[in-house]
């Protein structure tokens, strides 16, 4: 019960390599960041692993199974993929785009049974905005759109859960929030992997983390093996410092990534 | 997309209108479940039941106006002994009129409408863009040629008819292959290729007029391309075998339709197959434009407007948008013909006024719902 990907390659025609013998591994129960700078391939790798990509070299199995051998929505059975941001044109409401979610469990000509509307209400429910329920998704917060949009994820029953820069563009708050569901899913047995440009939340979410550079793993391992003064200034080509920050009693400790200015 | 404390006033008001009816509709289910269902069926089957109403009504009175006014209850008497063992007491001209002239024009004023409507809504869900209409892909422009080509040539009506359903079709076909060959099923090559095959065939158009006799063929070659239902007659029953296919395929596929106006990216992720589906649905649309606009002529702004509108009574969910697409551009393109054959002792093209009548109609809208696109 894994998703598995072993020596990934893809190039754009034209462009050059983008991802060069990427090998990397969820399984569930686990949260795997992807750490990188701007144009490292993240958003690639994440567009293989969702079949988006399909003319990669190498395999991504998902539970042992090759994915471009999967149909699309067995693929979405297994996958969710939580965007940085949605391009809805019309104004939805919250459960609208919850109840999407259940879309690969339908028949081909099919609408979402009074089956889906509960799983859409427990998804909603269990991020906490079952209130919002009826408005429009345009007109609720950015951190309320992110968790609708987990939401959906979390209706579409995958077991693995794809999130495209989960706390871009929150505030403090609603990233601390958004952390915090990622921690319960892992917990509770979804296999995550989520890209991010804040080590930080490395720390406080995930329990694996690969540094990824010009389309290749750097490193990879357990955050406090990985996460490093030395790792982080490669791979972001600036000097960084890791430092441990004591959280009430000697015992406990926080560790926090830090610039360091010249 | 501004984001504030003025939320709620600046809002389009059909925003906080449809929630609060959806809550108030959805107040038995509510009690019944422990929670409130928000677009349950209930709201939905409620709000277009009204919506056929305001059909059957728009219909019915275009059955009494006219240059020849009949009484309600003299056309409720010829309807009665059309449909029913008995007889009216009405006299012949006024049966012809109503049941030979009147009905068949109501009756392609629905379905011309509805069909342009519904092809316009699928059209914007779609393209995820509001400004989609069905003639986006080039269907009303070659339809146009077409027709314009049978009557340069002198053929008769039924040809014309066909000639412009089967340019209809084949515009939207090169748009297709012409954007299949250059990108990768990317949706802006899409349009921009229906943008310039809808160019090339308004130059066809224009060489057809250039060399069409002004003083016989150029009129009929002009009044066709502003739209009319006046030669409309009950041959034309063949249009809605087309139209009902499109409609069918399209209420089939309702919710991929939906899915795909959350963009590529999510469609793929939540496994719909895009290319095919979007084949499909561009393929139904076109189909019941091609056939709605080889019975009419070219009727612009329908297809623009009346998703709008409908948007702004149930929301934007396609199963509901259909379906109150359909009846809403039914009921006005009834109601508009309806003007145009009465107000004025000529009868006015139709494809002008539903212009004249669209365009401040869609200004008053936007300012209405000036973000979230109703």
């Amino acid at each position: 019960m894994t998703l598995t990907v072993d020596w990934l390659e893809f190039e754009y025609p034209g462009r050059g390599v983008v991802l060069d013998s990427v090998s990397l591994k969820v399984c569930p129960g686990e949260t795997l960041a992807i750490l990188g700078p701007n144009g490292s391939g993240k958003t690639t790798l994440l567009r293989c692993l969702l079949g988006m990509n399909r003319s990669y070299r190498g395999t991504i199995r998902l539970d042992g199974r090759d994915l471009r051998t999967l149909p699309r929505a067995e693929v979405a059975r297994s996958v969710a993929y939580v965007p940085q941001l949605t391009s809805l044109v019309f104004p939805f409401t919250v459960f609208d785009v919850v109840l999407m979610g259940r879309t690969p469990h339908l028949k081909p000509f099919g609408t979402p049974a009074r089956r889906d509307h509960e799983l859409a209400w427990e998804a909603l429910e269990r991020v906490g905005i079952a209130h919002l329920a009826g408005r429009a998704l345009s007109e609720v917060s950015g951190g309320e759109r992110q968790l609708a949009l987990i939401a959906r994820a979390l209706a579409q029953q995958s077991r693995y859960l794809l999130l495209d820069e989960p706390t871009a563009n929150l505030d403090f708050g609603n990233q601390v929030r958004v952390l915090e569901i990622i921690r319960t899913l892992a917990r509770d047995g979804y296999g995550v992997l989520m890209t991010t440009h804040f080590p930080d939340h490395v720390f406080l979410a995930c329990t694996r983390v690969a540094l990824l550079k010009d389309g290749r793993i750097q490193a990879s391992g357990t955050p406090d093996e990985v996460v490093s003064d030395e790792q982080l200034s490669e791979l972001y080509a600036v000097p960084i410092h890791v430092a441990s920050v004591p959280m009430g009693d000697e015992r406990h400790s926080m560790k926090v990534c830090l610039p360091v200015f010249r | 997309m501004r984001r504030g404390s003025g939320q709620t006033s600046r809002l389009g008001s059909e925003t906080s209108l449809r929630t609060a009816l959806t809550r108030a509709a959805d107040q038995p289910s509510a009690r019944a479940t422990g929670r409130a269902i928000p677009l349950a069926s209930f709201g939905a089957v409620r709000r277009l039941m009204v919506l056929l109403v305001l059909l059957l009504t728009v219909g019915f009175l275009s059955l009494l106006i006219g240059r020849y006014p009949i009484s309600p209850s003299a056309v409720l008497g010829i309807l009665a002994s059309a449909l029913l063992p008995t007889t009216s007491a009405a006299p012949d001209t006024m049966t012809t009129v109503v049941l030979d002239v009147r009905i068949p024009r109501v009756v392609a004023g629905a379905v011309v409408g509805g069909a342009l409507a519904a092809a316009g809504a699928a059209y914007q869900s779609l393209f995820k863009n509001p400004l989609a209409s069905p003639g986006l892909l080039g269907v009303t422009s070659g339809a146009g040629f077409g027709a314009a080509l049978a009557l340069l040539l002198g053929l008769p009506w039924l040809a014309v008819q066909a000639s412009a359903f089967t340019f209809g079709l084949m515009a939207v076909t090169i748009a297709y292959v012409v954007a299949r060959s250059l990108g990768n099923g990317s949706l802006v090559v899409l349009i921009l290729a229906g943008v310039v095959i809808s160019a090339f065939f308004q130059a066809l158009i224009s060489i057809t007029q250039y060399l069409a006799d002004p003083l016989t063929t150029l009129p009929s070659i002009t009044f066709w391309l502003m739209g009319g239902l006046g030669k409309v007659t009950t041959r034309d029953v063949l249009a809605l075998v087309p139209i009902s296919i499109g409609l069918f395929v399209l209420l089939a596929l309702r919710w991929r339709v939906n899915v795909l106006s959350l963009g590529d990216e999510e469609a793929i992720a939540l496994g719909v197959d895009l290319a095919r589906t979007r084949l499909i649905v561009v393929l139904s649309a076109t189909l019941m434009t091609a056939a709605a606009v080889s019975l009419s002529g070219i009727i612009g702004w329908v297809g623009l407007v009346v998703p709008h509108l409908a948007r702004a009574v149930v929301g934007p969910n396609f199963p509901v948008l259909l379906p109150a697409s359909f009846l809403l551009g039914g009921s006005f393109l009834v109601a508009i013909d309806t003007i145009a054959r009465s107000a004025t002792s000529a009868e006015i093209p139709l494809g002008i006024l539903t212009a004249l009548i669209g365009a401040p109609f869609f200004i008053a809208l936007l300012a209405r719902a000036r973000q979230g696109w109703v």
